[in-house]
């Protein structure tokens, strides 16, 4: 082999290394935004806070049955979605297994609302319910309580006590944002962003 | 060997591996995939399902015949699609529905995969992107001048090398890409508390 052809060798080697290690790095720098993206449920200014009475307190279900938020017996966990959201259905098996977890530690009821009452939106939610195989007596049609909570972004979520206060709240699109609420509950703090900030 | 036809080999290789990956990636994770394709709001909903599975056959069959070479038309069928692509989110973007998720492929989309709810978000960085890529893929279609031998083991060995070169590059872009918008978003979440996480 010519000295011509055994430097062009060694040298397509090394650039395909060099483009493997490059691709490397930036995958890397993708973990590191991942985990370096505050874990915390996302706050939001508007609306009612941590520590207020939850706006509406009694709701009706998608089969008309009726819903008490803060009933003294047990808390709510309010996850506001809707059928057309991507990241609301990938958050759904979420919501339930972190919801039979935390209900083996108190009484905590999963109250999934939504909004949009018009017949071509209805056989969304019906269609939404069935996939999904979710409890119609969990499932709230209301604009007026995604009004109330100033909901602006779903997936969004509001924890309410046995007596009715909102214990934490904020945008949830992962397992570590809906942990992070009971989390926040737990510590006393409106949210893991307030917690870290009092350092 | 011109270099002529190392660049229509390699520009061909890369449009496989795009098809290829998007195809995988369409077929493991199809009813996220569906979802997406439903938030893209341009396609009547009895057709997503179906339109869905034509995509991923369509990108199946691009990269195969894309592969083999030999028929021009694929290389404008490839054209044609990244354009209907690109326009699907320029005119997403246009009316101001820009918390898209992407629904492309590969590395585009979260190292973690879904389950974090964060993949890549439609943007003109990638309707650009779309637009470079049609332009390979015309390119691809350029006769290349005619095969008086076949091709030697040093030259099938440099296009295998580069083919494989720029395949990483081109995932290293598209991670950027996926990393701007990360700490992008990042940034809003720090410096305004009131983030706009996809919906």
């Amino acid at each position: 082999m010519s000295t011509l052809a055994a430097s062009q060798t060694v040298l397509w080697v090394i650039v395909v290394i060099l483009c493997f290690v490059v691709f490397a790095l930036m995958r890397q720098i993708g973990v590191l935004h991942e985990r370096v993206f505050p874990a915390g449920a996302l706050m939001t200014r508007h609306g009612p806070q941590a520590g207020d009475p939850a706006p509406i307190d009694r709701l009706v279900a998608f089969d008309d049955s009726p819903i008490t938020l803060g009933d003294g017996l047990r808390s709510t966990l309010l996850l506001f979605v809707s059928p057309t959201c991507p990241v609301c259905k990938s958050l759904l098996p979420i919501v339930q297994s972190v919801g039979r977890r935390e209900a083996n530690n108190h009484p905590l009821q999963v109250i999934l609302a939504s909004d949009g009452d018009s017949a071509d939106e209805m056989r969304q939610h019906r269609e939404f319910i069935t996939v999904h195989k979710l409890d119609k007596k969990r499932y709230v049609i209301s604009k007026r309580l995604g009004l109330a909570f100033v909901v602006e972004k779903l997936p969004f979520a509001a924890l309410i006590d046995k007596a009715g206060v909102i214990r934490a709240k904020g945008l949830v699109n992962s397992r570590e944002h809906l942990e992070s609420l009971f989390e926040a509950h737990e510590r006393g703090v409106a949210s893991l962003q307030e917690f870290l900030a009092s350092d | 060997m011109s270099a002529a036809i190392t660049i229509s080999f390699v520009l061909r290789f890369l449009l496989v591996s795009i098809f290829l990956r998007a195809a995988l990636h369409k077929i493991s994770h199809y009813r996220e995939f569906s979802a997406q394709l439903a938030a893209y709001q341009l396609l009547p909903r009895p057709l997503l399902s179906a339109f869905a599975l034509f995509l991923i056959l369509l990108e199946g069959f691009l990269a195969l015949s894309l592969f083999i070479g030999g028929w021009v038309y694929s290389s404008f069928i490839a054209a044609a699609l990244l354009i209907v692509y690109a326009t699907a989110m320029a005119l997403n973007l246009v009316r101001g529905n820009d918390d898209l998720d992407c629904g492309c492929s590969g590395p585009a989309g979260s190292p973690s995969g879904f389950s974090s709810g964060e993949t890549q978000t439609i943007s003109w960085t990638l309707v650009v992107r779309n637009c470079i890529l049609v332009i390979f893929a015309l390119a691809t279609a350029i006769p290349i001048p005619f095969l008086s031998h076949h091709l030697s083991i040093q030259e099938l060995g440099t296009i295998a090398l580069a083919s494989i070169a720029v395949i990483f590059i081109y995932s290293s872009i598209e991670q950027a890409i996926v990393n701007q918008q990360r700490s992008r978003r990042y940034l809003a979440v720090r410096s305004s508390g009131n983030p706009g996480m996809p919906l």
